[in-house]
């Protein structure tokens, strides 16, 4: 080996070292911050049980399209940092048929996971997924059918209803980044372990649509993006 | 020889040689610059194909050295690669390759040996051969023949003792070549393994080596030529007829330039070499060796010597080459069900040919135009023998000066009258129906109360909730400037435009200005009442119904009295004026008029309009406009009376059509050319495709797609749901000749009975004739190409556990069927949306075998539906989890009760109880 080739391996040595070690210490930055709604909070809306009523009617029903808690923080928004790459884990995570609703309203995941998609009622439930992007289904879901999994294989907004019972309706948001988490009762949101840099925050709410912010992450602390979504036309 | 009278010595001694020198020269460039003239210049396709040899040579290089690259990462490759190379260097080394050496001159050895003990064999026979003759010979000639008998005998002892030597000989030099072989076994099974994994590679090499020729030496490619540039022809036997009428060949020559056209792989190559679009339906199915290019493209197929020849842009050549949308003009000429030719993809491939077609029927062109294949159309106008009945008079005048102001999407066209003209036309009309009506009007009084009820609120209120919800508009728009079912392309749509899309049914917008509530009361109650051909049907409406709507419709604009009109339709020289105008502009074609039903079609015949030659065409002054039948037909469509001249009238209306609908209606009009192909070069046509093509008229004519999606097409209505209520909308019937019993259909068209009773939207009654109906129940058997009669089902011969099964599974415990389907009387739980038709219907509706696949997978049947689907995943503690069992037993009870809704299944469970084992037995010995 002449020294012109040591040279060449010591230096990609050294880069090799230097890309694979970069990333993973760095990701340690986080975004958290509030969804509030900008009006007046609507009126819990009471949906009528027409069907099954022994067991959906068991506790009342309201419109979940748009719930505002305390301080106007609105429930259920999702936000994600758009287009923000990194390594998609895919999981099984659980979308649950109780008492008539679903559980969670809104259930956001990697694409690539897959739903179990829970029975607890133990009547007739059949699952309807409106998706363009990943082949759409509608299963039935009989009291004998526990647990039926589904892959999501694409990124995309799905709408999930339940055609048995016309009030039970819920999404399935299949992202394209790691990075994502969904609003709590209050609207409240915390996204952790992302690498620094300049990000792009998207809400989206059923209802009031998507808005974007520009944010800068610095590494090992916590950014601050809070929105406040108009009410739609 | 000097001195002979009138020889000029000086001309005897002058030399010429420079001249012949020169001439020489002269003949030699000649000759030079004819062959090249006759070779080179005047073929320009040479040069294409020398070009197209080098991309073509290139690209199969590439490809080769790419998939070498793929044999290179696969490690089976390498290490036969690597087994090959060990097994021949063991070959050609150390004692193996001596041993081998030795072998193989030793064969040589024994090869000699062995051809010469063959060679003494043969000898041997042919003395033999000799022997018998002189033996034979001897006998004839009566000497003694025992000297030849003991040379035979001699001889066939040498032959028996060389045969053995010479087999021993044989045998000695197979033994050292199967040594050889055994030797080189390794290598050989190796080689043959390379092979078949290098075949993709080799077959492109040698596709390289067809384009570029090698020449080679010792196994090495020295150098490459490229193949010596030759016509590509194809000859279409007997496809033309000449004048007189004699079947001739059609050459086409087009591949001489279009190398590519026929070949996979040149998709992104520059013309002329580039592989043709769509090509598994295209050249899959037809062939450019047998069928030629310019049967479907035109052009001059002959032609070589320029781009323009060839393409038949060049004076005297009636058939340009045709582009783009263009070429579907021609599919008609072989198949006969145009509109279901698809691309591998599923889409319609004479998209244009087909809206050219409907647009053709749908604007009711046939009124006047002759047209083979669309003599018996209907007529698509409103029936004017009882029109005094209906009509305002001044309404009248005005619409007829210009029906596209008071509705620009009609398919009336303008024929651009004067008032005055108007005037007398809506003289004849009026007094012409005038005694009819009266008749017609006596025998249809007006109800005593709708004078009252329709100026009440409350009727104008549940008839505006009637407009929305029962039909209506599937075919007719209210709102102004708006359409209902467009005919015609409406991407394009622009509502104030000039020229826009057509609309199928009349915008209402302007009804109270047209017509009276009388008469809309009346035709909306049966409209076959007045017109007894009418495409509109009857909605089964109540005498209160009728009412309201009526009620609602009146409110959509108001008389307007022009002064005077009265007294000029009452003229007599008016009517008689008119008479004349309706019968020159041939309002006949369109409408029934009284006095009129024997005239004949007013336009020239379409029929072989696409073969129309441009000398025949008549441009009037117009000399801005090219002389290409393109140009004349379009120009005509846009302005129909653009060719007249001061002493050259048209008569043709304006539809102001827009350009989209022009160029549609000119690929269709190509298509009527008088070419007649001959049956072997005909696509096989069948019954069913007539079926479908019938059907297509009548759903053309009866609007069908108005409410549902009918061939992927239609379901305007659809537009007034919203998503959650899409469910009420009317049935999407892809699929339908597949789904439902023809029986069944037949009846339900003849008289519809609600198969969702909970819907505000109703199926009307068409009033069809016996032939329509089986008209539209062919057109979707043929559709769904399903085999008819179906296999039917005896309900009798199902076994009581099957019945037991089937009853278990539509359980709430397992599918719970009646969460959403009705019972009988038992309507489901739950709003109207969830809800789905009765079950117990569906044994006298359905096709037993679709509900199999229904059931199995219902998304696959109607993408959308909201019914789920149960499988795969059905319970294992019914049938022993036998998916396609369970299944089976939930159709088989579904027909059962069907049939029997008074029956108990325990009841028929304990009547058949006693079939059960033999049936069990049965079973299991098969």
């Amino acid at each position: 080996m002449n020294r012109l080739s040591i040279f060449v391996a010591a230096c990609a040595a050294v880069a090799a070292v230097g890309i694979s070690t970069y990333p993973a210490a760095a990701a340690d930055g986080a975004i958290s911050g509030t969804v509030k709604y900008d009006g007046t909070a609507p009126a819990p809306k009471k949906v009528d049980i027409t069907k099954d009523k022994e067991v959906c009617g068991l506790k009342p029903h309201f419109d979940e399209s748009l719930i505002v808690g305390h301080d106007g923080g609105i429930a259920n928004a999702v936000v994600i940092l758009k287009g923000a790459k990194g390594e998609l884990k895919p999981q099984n995570v659980e979308f649950n048929q109780k008492g008539c609703d679903y559980q969670p309203h809104v259930l956001v995941f990697p694409a690539g996971s897959t739903v179990d998609i829970i029975n607890s009622d133990g009547i007739l439930h059949n699952i309807h997924t409106y998706s363009k992007i990943n082949p759409p289904f509608n299963m039935a879901q009989p009291k004998f059918k526990k647990k039926i999994e589904e892959k999501v294989e694409k990124p995309e907004v799905i709408r999930v209803t339940c055609d048995a019972h016309g009030w039970m309706k819920g999404w399935w948001i299949a992202t394209d980044t790691p990075y994502y988490a969904v609003t709590d009762a209050n609207g409240n949101y915390t996204i952790k372990d992302i690498p620094p840099g300049d990000y792009t925050v998207q809400v989206w709410q059923e209802k009031l649509g998507t808005q974007d912010q520009k944010v800068d992450v610095k590494g090992g602390a916590t950014a601050t993006a809070n929105f406040s979504l108009k009410p739609k036309g | 020889m000097a001195g002979r009278p009138g020889l000029d010595p000086g001309e005897e001694s002058k030399s010429y040689s420079a001249l012949f020198v020169l001439i020489v020269a002269l003949l030699l460039v000649v000759s030079v610059w004819s062959i090249w003239d006759d070779n080179i210049s005047r073929r320009p396709w040479k040069e294409y194909q020398v070009e197209f040899d080098k991309l073509a040579y290139n690209k199969y290089m590439s490809d080769a050295a790419a998939e070498q690259k793929t044999l290179d990462a696969n490690p089976d490759y390498v290490k036969l690669v690597k087994q090959l190379d060990i097994a021949r260097r063991q070959l050609s080394s150390g004692e193996t390759a001596a041993k081998l050496a030795a072998l193989k001159s030793q064969a040589v050895a024994l090869k000699v040996a062995s051809d010469e003990k063959e060679q003494a064999v043969r000898f041997t026979k042919s003395y033999l051969t000799e022997a018998w003759y002189d033996y034979n010979h001897a006998i004839q000639t009566k000497a003694d023949p025992s000297g030849y008998k003991n040379e035979i005998d001699q001889l066939n002892r040498e032959l028996a003792g060389e045969n053995k030597e010479s087999d021993a000989a044989k045998a000695a030099l197979q033994r050292v070549k199967d040594e050889i072989d055994a030797l080189n076994s390794q290598v050989d099974t190796v080689t043959d393994k390379l092979k078949t994994m290098t075949k993709k590679r080799d077959d492109l090499i040698d596709k390289a080596d067809g384009f570029m020729i090698p020449i080679k030496f010792a196994g090495r490619v020295i150098l490459r030529y490229p193949k010596i540039p030759k016509i590509q022809q194809t000859a279409i036997d007997d496809f033309d007829r000449n004048a007189f009428d004699e079947a001739i060949a059609r050459v086409d020559r087009c591949q001489s330039c279009h190398m590519g056209i026929d070949k996979r792989g040149f998709e992104n190559a520059p013309q002329p070499f580039r592989t043709h679009s769509n090509y598994d339906a295209i050249i899959g199915k037809h062939p450019p060796d047998k069928l030629g290019c310019t049967p479907c493209h035109e052009g001059q197929g002959p032609a070589v010597n320029s781009i323009a020849m060839a393409h038949g842009d060049v004076e005297h050549w009636e058939h340009p080459m045709l582009t783009g949308d263009q070429m579907q003009s021609r599919c008609i000429k072989c198949h006969i069900d145009v509109g279901s030719l698809r691309n591998k993809a599923g889409d319609q491939i004479a998209v244009n040919w087909v809206r050219g077609e409907r647009l053709f029927q749908q604007m009711g062109c046939t009124g006047c135009h002759l047209a083979a294949g669309y003599e018996d159309l209907p007529k698509i106008g409103p029936y004017l023998k009882l029109a005094s009945a209906k009509l305002d008079p001044s309404w009248t005048v005005r619409w007829i000066t210009n029906p596209h102001l008071f509705h620009p999407h009609t398919r009336m066209p303008n024929f651009m009258f004067t008032r005055a003209q108007a005037t007398s036309i809506a003289a004849y009309i009026l007094s012409s129906s005038a005694k009819n009506s009266g008749l017609w009007l006596k025998a249809h009084p007006q109800p005593p109360t709708l004078e009252t009820d329709i100026a009440n609120p409350a009727f104008i209120e549940e008839g505006k909730g009637l407009f929305e919800s029962v039909g209506c508009k599937a075919c007719h728009s209210i709102e102004p400037n708006q359409i209902g079912t467009p005919v015609g392309d409406n991407s394009h749509f622009v509502p104030t435009a000039m020229r826009t899309t057509k609309d199928f049914a009349p915008n209402l917008a302007g009804i109270g200005e047209k017509t009276n509530a009388r008469w809309v009361y009346t035709w909306l109650k049966n409209p076959r009442d007045f017109s007894p051909h009418t495409a509109m049907p009857s909605l089964r409406l109540s005498d209160h119904e009728a009412e309201a709507l009526t009620a609602f419709l009146m409110t959509h604009g108001k008389k307007k009295e022009d002064p005077g009109v009265e007294a000029a339709l009452n003229d007599p020289a008016n009517v008689k004026a008119g008479e004349s105008l309706v019968r020159k502009y041939g309002c006949f074609g369109c409408h029934e008029v009284e006095g009129m039903d024997k005239e004949s079609r007013i336009g020239v015949e379409l029929t072989a309009f696409g073969s129309k030659h441009i000398d025949e065409m008549f441009f009037g002054d117009r000399t801005d406009i090219p002389p290409t039948w393109n140009a004349w037909s379009f120009n005509k469509l846009q302005n129909p009376r653009i060719y007249a001249t001061k002493d050259v009238e048209q008569l043709m209306p304006n539809f102001d059509f827009q350009k989209t609908d022009i160029d549609n209606l000119l690929v269709f009009l190509a298509s009527r050319t008088d070419a007649k192909v001959p049956e072997r070069y005909r696509a096989h046509g069948t019954d069913r495709q007539e079926q479908i093509v019938d059907g297509r008229q009548l759903v053309n004519f009866y609007n069908c797609v108005g409410c549902h999606i009918i061939e992927n097409r239609g379901g305007y209505i659809r537009r007034f749901y919203s998503e959650d209520e899409i469910n009420f909308a009317p049935p999407i019937l892809n699929g339908e000749g597949m789904k439902v019993q023809p029986n069944w259909l037949f009846t339900f068209l003849q008289g519809p009975t609600p198969i969702r009773p909970w819907l505000k939207i109703r199926m009307p009654t068409f009033h069809f004739t016996n032939h329509e109906d089986d008209t539209v129940v062919n057109y979707f058997t043929a559709l769904s190409d399903v085999q008819v009669p179906y296999e039917f089902l005896n309900v009798n011969l199902i076994a009581p556990d099957t019945l037991q099964a089937g009853a278990k599974l539509m359980t709430k415990d397992y599918f719970n069927c009646f969460s959403c389907h009705q019972q009988g009387d038992k309507k489901p739980e739950g709003p109207p949306s969830g809800w789905a038709p009765d079950l117990a219907m569906a044994h006298e509706r359905l096709n037993p075998q679709w509900i199999l696949l229904w059931l199995k997978n219902p998304q696959a049947v109607q993408p959308g539906t909201k019914m789920p689907s149960f499988y795969p995943g059905g319970p294992d503690d019914i049938l022993g989890g036998n998916e396609p069992a369970q299944i089976k037993a939930i159709r088989d009870y579904i027909f059962w009760f069907g049939i029997h809704p008074d029956r108990s299944l325990a009841a028929q469970v304990a009547n058949v109880a006693p079939a059960k084992p033999v049936k069990k037995n049965r079973k299991r010995g098969s």
